[in-house]
């Protein structure tokens, strides 16, 4: 993750960054103009999200890595510090991606948020998932 | 020595935590989120939250950045009370909550004493212990009791439940509140 230049509050610049994008960003609609679901907005890199909007996404993508993450390192098995500290990473990666993905503006959500949003959840599913597996599939 | 693990408790486990989750949030919408006093709150939350947004994003001149700093303190202050008196609504109501589940863990937590229901994949450090091996015999720490599957199984299903359900905070509240908003079966199973 590159590190941010500025942890101050957004002022101007970023004003002026959004209102850029939001001029030159794709519609989320579809073909009779309504609002797309945000699943499919999740993968449009031009579309501009609200703060609750990319929550929900960084919740929900975290959590669909966890639960693939958990299931995967179960059936290996990864075993000991590799999946203790492997799983979160990848986690918290996943969900960075994103928001690098859609250029989530500080204006929208701090990056600190950005790192911590749908983290700690998803970490719970990530260990009942490896635990799960594991035990129900190597014993 | 293999421990003897009942694999059919790994998948109950889970399932009871879900079934917890799902009654306490219908207790939660009952005792809390349906009375017309914490609608309103919620809604007076939701607008100062946006207000103090629109304060924080408007790009003002070198002479007006004074009174600018001032409205975004004020409304910093009236949505700081708006979130004190939406928590300890929240509080009254979860105070029985975690009653009535810390009851239902300490039953079910009981009936599978001395049961190993998993078995980790990694050794836990040693401040874990009381939680991974609770009521457990033995050495082998990659035994799994109870009560840390039932924790995890919390985080994991209660939280998404929320979320389904539309009852967790939204993202700009959720930045905004009191440290305060623990589930509460969690606190009762860490004990």
């Amino acid at each position: 993750m590159q590190p941010s230049d500025s942890d101050h509050a957004p002022g101007p610049a970023s004003a002026a960054a959004s209102a850029a994008k939001k001029s030159s960003g794709r519609k989320a609609t579809d073909e009779k103009d309504k609002p797309l679901p945000l699943w499919q907005k999740a993968f449009l890199r031009d579309a501009e999200f609200d703060k609750n909007e990319v929550a929900d996404v960084l919740h929900w993508t975290r959590q669909f890595a966890a639960l693939v993450l958990g299931i995967a390192f179960g059936l290996m098995p990864v075993k000991g510090i590799v999946g203790v500290a492997g799983g979160p990473l990848l986690i918290v990666i996943t969900g960075l991606s994103w928001s690098r993905y859609v250029d989530v503006g500080e204006d929208v959500m701090e990056p600190k948020h950005i790192l911590m949003e749908g983290t700690l959840p998803a970490i719970g599913t990530f260990l009942l998932f490896w635990v799960s597996v594991y035990t129900l599939v190597h014993f | 020595m293999i421990s003897d693990i009942h694999k059919t408790d790994t998948l109950w486990v889970p399932f009871y935590a879900l079934i917890v989750a799902v009654v306490s949030e219908f207790l939660s919408w009952l005792l809390i989120y349906r009375t017309s006093q914490y609608k309103k709150i919620k809604n007076d939350v939701d607008r100062a939250v946006k207000k103090l947004s629109r304060s924080k994003d408007a790009v003002v001149g070198i002479l007006n950045k004074k009174a600018q700093s001032k409205k975004i303190k004020d409304d910093e202050r009236e949505l700081q009370k708006l979130n004190r008196d939406m928590y300890s609504m929240r509080m009254k109501g979860q105070f029985f909550l975690m009653l009535i589940m810390g009851a239902f863990y300490a039953i079910s937590a009981s009936s599978f004493e001395g049961i190993v229901v998993a078995k980790l994949p990694f050794e836990p450090p040693w401040f874990l212990h009381g939680l991974t091996h609770r009521g457990l015999v033995g050495q082998d720490y990659t035994d799994c009791s109870y009560s840390f599957l039932y924790v995890i199984s919390t985080i994991c299903l209660r939280i998404n439940l929320q979320k389904l359900l539309g009852t967790a905070p939204s993202a700009a509240q959720a930045q905004m509140m009191p440290s305060g908003f623990q589930l509460p079966d969690q606190a009762a199973a860490m004990r």
